[in-house]
């Protein structure tokens, strides 16, 4: 054994001090084990596995098991904190019904689709999982098969379902779950900046003078975020925190300005803050007429229902919702004079004085504001409009992009940007803000990826909902689910969701750590590994990439995303799933796997098992001899560096606690569209929207528009779905923690002292919750964190036993085809 | 006799899940035996755990858990209940764990004279345990478990 | 390029109940490691301060930690970091 004279000098050091403190050094210490070959652990940063805000967590090691956790004091979002959650990450790899093999629904030694679960081999399972993906893609082509995964993919786990499915199968019917999550704010970002992703940064939180929560629920939701901005609240007194919400929750805790709002009416106070703007004189003119364009959006644009629903055929501009057309400052001001306070005050509940005390934040030009927003904003049938609107806000006073004037869009998962939307794990999207529709764009992607012209279809494939209504009709035949719930997190499970699964014409494939509902619907579940497990990338809120070594290896035969996605390449041989007329243009591409054409390109396999830290295990590089990893990333990065969405070398990620896109000459960039901040932006300009051709944002004319459902005689309250901080999404990680479980054991029905006493119900009763759709049982809560006012109720999701989503309709945003979950109706009867 | 009990025991467990395997898997996670279709009843109103003695932690920097009930204390811009007994001045008082001394740092790594504004919430970390079973076990093995297995290695 | 290098062992006495929470703290700083520590009140560590004055900032802030008693130097050597990284047979 080599010793460097620094461990001899400090092993005299620390023989010295145990001596002089009258302790036995190396000896029997009491209760403490002080041999190093014991205790030593290996500690490596890791982002979060949970939510969007994407803090730094320090993971030590022992014996190839996580031994704990918590918040790295190296990481610029966090410094040292975690959430509840983040502290137990380390038990999340170990509720101990963990899937460790491939299972099939086997009959007689056979696939069954009524079969049973039934160990099998990785081998037993692909070709099982080919072969029906070939007969679907033989038999109905290749708008039958598709691909569901979420922003929990890492970067490279996206990127390549997205090369296997949009040009190894030719098909665009690739859907994240971030479209239940983020689509609204990524067509809000399209239709305003013609960029995705937030301009500012998370060093927002310390220069506001004002935060405007839009229902955004953060003490619960983004908890690391909310102690950034209570600490920036409560150590400078003059800064002003406003909370809207259809219900009150623990961010009312800090609020100086609490508005309870009647639910929808968001749209009526944001035209009535911009009506208060232009009143008062307080629009910034100069910033207006040099960075700004106004439109006027198409309304009665319909509610994202089936076409044969009456609210849709109803509707005069479903067919092309986003559709806009320019007008001018006059015209705008005359728009919103129609939001007058009374108007408003009786659309949302709020008085004159509460709207007027909020439309101030906005006003004040010496007031800083961040707005803050998620899930309230998104999952709305009009929640593109109200992305707009809030943008319009902050381009009336020129409050953008410098710090602390910050309108922020916040995001539910790890990698909901990096993954979902970066890499454009979408029906209609490609890496880096890129789209199949635009045949210029599809030339870019198919000349990185070295695929003949015309391999990626341009029509866009169907969006997540619609997947759904197409497996519940049998027009989606064979379909891929990875890293998420989708029967528990969808709305209209009943009538949707859980038929479609279950379709006798339809093969399901989920890949999961643990069995959840989708899984247990599935006809073929794949054990795969999760966070630590592998190598990954997640980005985050902030546009922050960040990297993590695999540090411990997964249990049984569970196997990455990223492996199980590349290895399923290997079965399909381009004849099999191109058309003739492609491979006559380009026989050189003939008798190849898709493996071959997509993965051992001379880029993706680029990297030698070499260039892996011999620190670290890597399961994929070994698996596929070569560093598949860096490969994958580097072939992506080239979409983006030179067109604003640049990223760093790869190795660079695994030194550093993340960077902020663009990474430009090694800096990264806090406030984008600004000059000196945002190297794209020319001297002299001040602000540049570069993702607009001419370089500036839009403020848009949008009416208030009631939505699909609301309570009537027969269904008299509103339902609204949301999550609490100690459980994460659909709870199949977190309900496996002891301390979390025990800390929220249940969904509870959330309600108004008053409406559970005129129903005879006490806290804790048990009562049935009833929709059109389907019915669940929970217990009442009327005095916790979540105090709705009358004739609303909360219900959170996380609850596979509740399964809230049997209640919610599948009414979407028309324009980005994300689903409201906060707003149907529902009755309640005692059970 | 007792050894061989115990063998046939594990061989009829081993046989039953091999079973609830072969039912379709309906009886796992966290949903356990109701179909998807079918409504579940609402779980036993849970408790909060009232324990006197501190729970034991399986790293240290892990929060503590809450070991009394907190309904309805006051933590908002006028009032900190949980202060009231958990702070420096007044644990002599009260009996009552201090605050860690983490939670005098600030964003920067400075101490401050009091608690930190970002520590403000303590609920964000720390939360009461109520009396529920999880109805999946967790297998996660502490550093000392894992240090005692290997020692007792040969 | 070669910067001196301290190299401290030292005994941090710790007030009754404060054990668990500052070797938490502890356990996360970085350039110290705990030797050994005997849960009755007393911390044994070997502190590696790179650069003039370093070394002194640690025992400082030692000081100014809640739960510390007293903090005590028992060994101290300095010597350059390029010396340090010899390789002893």
């Amino acid at each position: 054994m080599k010793l460097t004279r620094r461990e001899f000098i400090k092993g005299s050091a620390a023989a010295a001090a145990a001596a002089a403190a009258g302790l036995p050094w190396r000896g029997e210490a009491a209760n403490v084990v002080t041999d190093s070959a014991y205790t030593h652990l290996k500690w490596s940063k890791a982002p979060c596995r949970f939510c969007g805000t994407g803090c730094g967590i320090h993971v030590a090691v022992k014996d190839d098991r996580v031994v704990a956790t918590h918040g790295d004091i190296k990481a610029e979002v966090n410094r040292g904190l975690a959430c509840v959650k983040g502290y137990f990450l380390a038990k999340i790899l170990y509720g101990k019904d963990r899937l460790m093999r491939p299972l099939l629904r086997m009959k007689n030694g056979r696939y069954d689709k009524n079969g049973e679960f039934t160990p099998v081999s990785w081998d037993t399972a692909f070709d099982v999982m080919a072969e029906q993906f070939k007969r679907v893609l033989r038999e109905k082509g290749p708008e039958a098969v598709g691909f569901f995964g979420s922003g929990q993919w890492t970067v490279w786990e996206g990127y390549a379902a997205v090369k296997l499915m949009k040009a190894g199968f030719r098909s665009n019917n690739i859907e994240p779950n971030a479209r239940h999550c983020m689509a609204s704010a990524v067509a809000g970002f399209m239709r305003t900046f013609g960029a995705d992703e937030p301009m500012g940064c998370y060093d927002d939180f310390e220069h506001a003078d004002a935060f405007v929560l839009w229902g955004a629920n953060m003490a619960e939701m983004h908890p690391i975020l909310w102690t950034r901005l209570t600490d920036r609240r409560l150590s400078h007194p003059q800064v002003r925190v406003a909370v809207l919400s259809t219900f009150e929750n623990r961010c009312f805790d800090l609020a100086d300005l609490p508005l309870v709002f009647k639910p929808h009416s968001d749209l009526a106070i944001l035209n009535y803050i911009a009506r208060y703007i232009i009143r008062s004189g307080r629009v910034n003119r100069d910033f207006v007429e040099r960075h700004v364009n106004f439109r006027k959006g198409v309304t009665d644009i319909g509610y994202g229902l089936r076409p044969e629903h009456p609210l849709q055929r109803k509707a005069k501009n479903a067919g092309d919702p986003g559709a806009s057309e320019p007008i001018d400052f006059d015209a705008f001001a005359r728009f919103v004079d129609a939001y007058d306070a009374k108007r408003v005050s009786a659309l949302s509940g709020l008085s004159r004085k509460q709207l007027d005390a909020l439309a101030e934040l906005y006003a004040d030009p010496q007031v800083k504001v961040m707005s803050l927003w998620t899930m309230g904003v998104n999952q709305h049938t009009r929640g593109v409009w109200v992305n707009n609107m809030i943008y319009n806000l902050h381009l009336l006073t020129g409050k953008i992009a410098t710090p602390g004037n910050s309108p922020f869009s916040l995001t539910g998962q790890p990698s909901a940007c990096g993954t979902a939307r970066e890499v454009g794990t979408f029906a209609h999207r490609l890496p880096a803000d890129l789209v199949v529709a635009n045949p210029e764009h599809r030339a870019l992607a198919e000349k990185i990826w070295k695929l003949p012209p015309d391999t990626i279809p341009a029509k866009p494939g169907f969006h997540a909902v619609e997947q759904n209504r197409r497996l519940h009709d049998g027009l989606i035949n064979a379909y891929w689910i990875q890293v998420n719930n989708n029967l528990q997190a969808a709305a209209n499970l009943n009538e949707e969701t859980y038929p479609g699964y279950r379709n006798p014409e339809n093969f399901i494939v989920v890949s999961d750590v643990y069995p959840t509902v989708t899984a247990q619907a599935a006809d073929l579940i794949l054990p795969s590994a999760m966070w630590v497990e592998k190598e990954g990338a997640y980005g985050n809120a902030e546009r922050r990439t960040q990297f993590w070594h695999q540090l411990v290896p997964p249990p049984g035969e569970a196997r990455s995303d990223l492996w199980q996605i590349v290895e399923f390449s290997k079965r399909f041989r381009t004849e099999e799933v191109w058309p003739r007329a492609l491979l006559d243009a380009h026989p050189q591409y003939r008798g190849k796997t898709l493996y071959e054409v997509l993965f051992r390109n001379g880029q993706v396999d680029r990297y030698p098992l070499a260039d892996c830290d011999p620190a670290y295990r890597n399961d994929e590089a070994q698996a596929f001899g070569f560093y598949i990893q860096k490969g994958l990333f580097e072939e992506y990065a080239r979409f983006g560096r030179g067109h604003g969405h640049d990223l760093a070398p790869f190795d660079v990620y695994h030194q550093v606690r993340g960077l902020r896109w663009p990474v430009v000459n090694g800096r990264e960039t806090r406030w984008r569209y600004r000059e000196g901040e945002d190297p794209y932006v020319p001297a002299g300009s001040g602000w540049r929207f570069y993702g607009k051709p001419d370089g500036r944002a839009v403020i848009f004319a949008l009416p208030y528009e009631p939505p699909a459902e609301a309570p009537d005689e027969d269904y008299p309250f509103w339902l609204t779905t949301g999550r609490v901080l100690e459980h994460w999404h659909s709870g199949s990680m977190t309900m496996r923690v002891p301390e979390l479980y025990r800390a929220v054991p249940q969904a509870l029905v959330y309600m108004h002292p008053d409406d559970a006493e005129r129903l005879q119900l006490r806290r804790g009763s048990e009562v049935r919750v009833i929709s059109r759709r389907g019915e669940v049982r929970g217990r009442v809560e009327t005095r916790g964190r979540n105090r709705p006012p009358p004739g609303v109720v909360f219900i959170p999701w996380f609850d596979a036993r509740l399964l809230v989503n049997k209640l919610t309709l599948d009414a979407t945003d028309p324009i980005s085809k994300q689903t409201d979950y906060k707003k149907c109706a529902v009755k309640i009867v005692p059970a | 006799m007792k050894r061989l009990h115990r063998s046939i025991l594990a061989a009829v467990v081993l046989v039953g899940s091999a079973w609830a395997l072969a039912q379709g898997a309906l009886s796992w996670g966290i949903r356990g035996a109701v179909p998807v279709p079918e409504t579940h009843p609402a779980p036993e109103w849970p408790r909060v755990e009232e324990s006197a003695t501190r729970r034991a932690r399986d790293y240290p920097m892990q929060p503590p858990t809450i070991p009394h009930k907190i309904d309805n204390y006051q933590v908002d811009l006028n009032a900190h209940k949980c202060m009231s007994c958990h702070s420096r001045r007044r644990v002599e008082e009260s009996g009552a764990p201090m605050v860690s001394v983490t939670h005098y740092m600030d964003r920067d790594g400075n101490f401050l004279a009091e608690v930190s504004p970002r520590r403000y919430f303590c609920t964000q970390c720390h939360v009461v345990q109520h009396l529920a079973r999880p109805p999946v076990d967790n297998d996660f093995k502490d550093v000392g478990a894992l240090i005692t297995e290997a020692a007792d290695r040969p | 390029m070669s910067v001196p290098v301290d190299i401290g062992g030292l005994v941090v006495y710790l007030k009754p109940g404060w054990f668990e929470a500052v070797r938490g703290v502890l356990q996360r700083w970085p350039g110290v490691d705990i030797a050994a520590a005997d849960p009755a009140g007393k911390l044994v560590l070997v502190v590696e301060a790179a650069g003039d004055g370093a070394l002194a900032d640690v025992i400082e802030r030692l000081q100014a930690l809640d739960g510390v008693l007293q903090v005590a130097l028992a060994y101290h050597h300095r010597e350059s970091s390029e010396a340090l990284d010899e390789v002893l047979e």
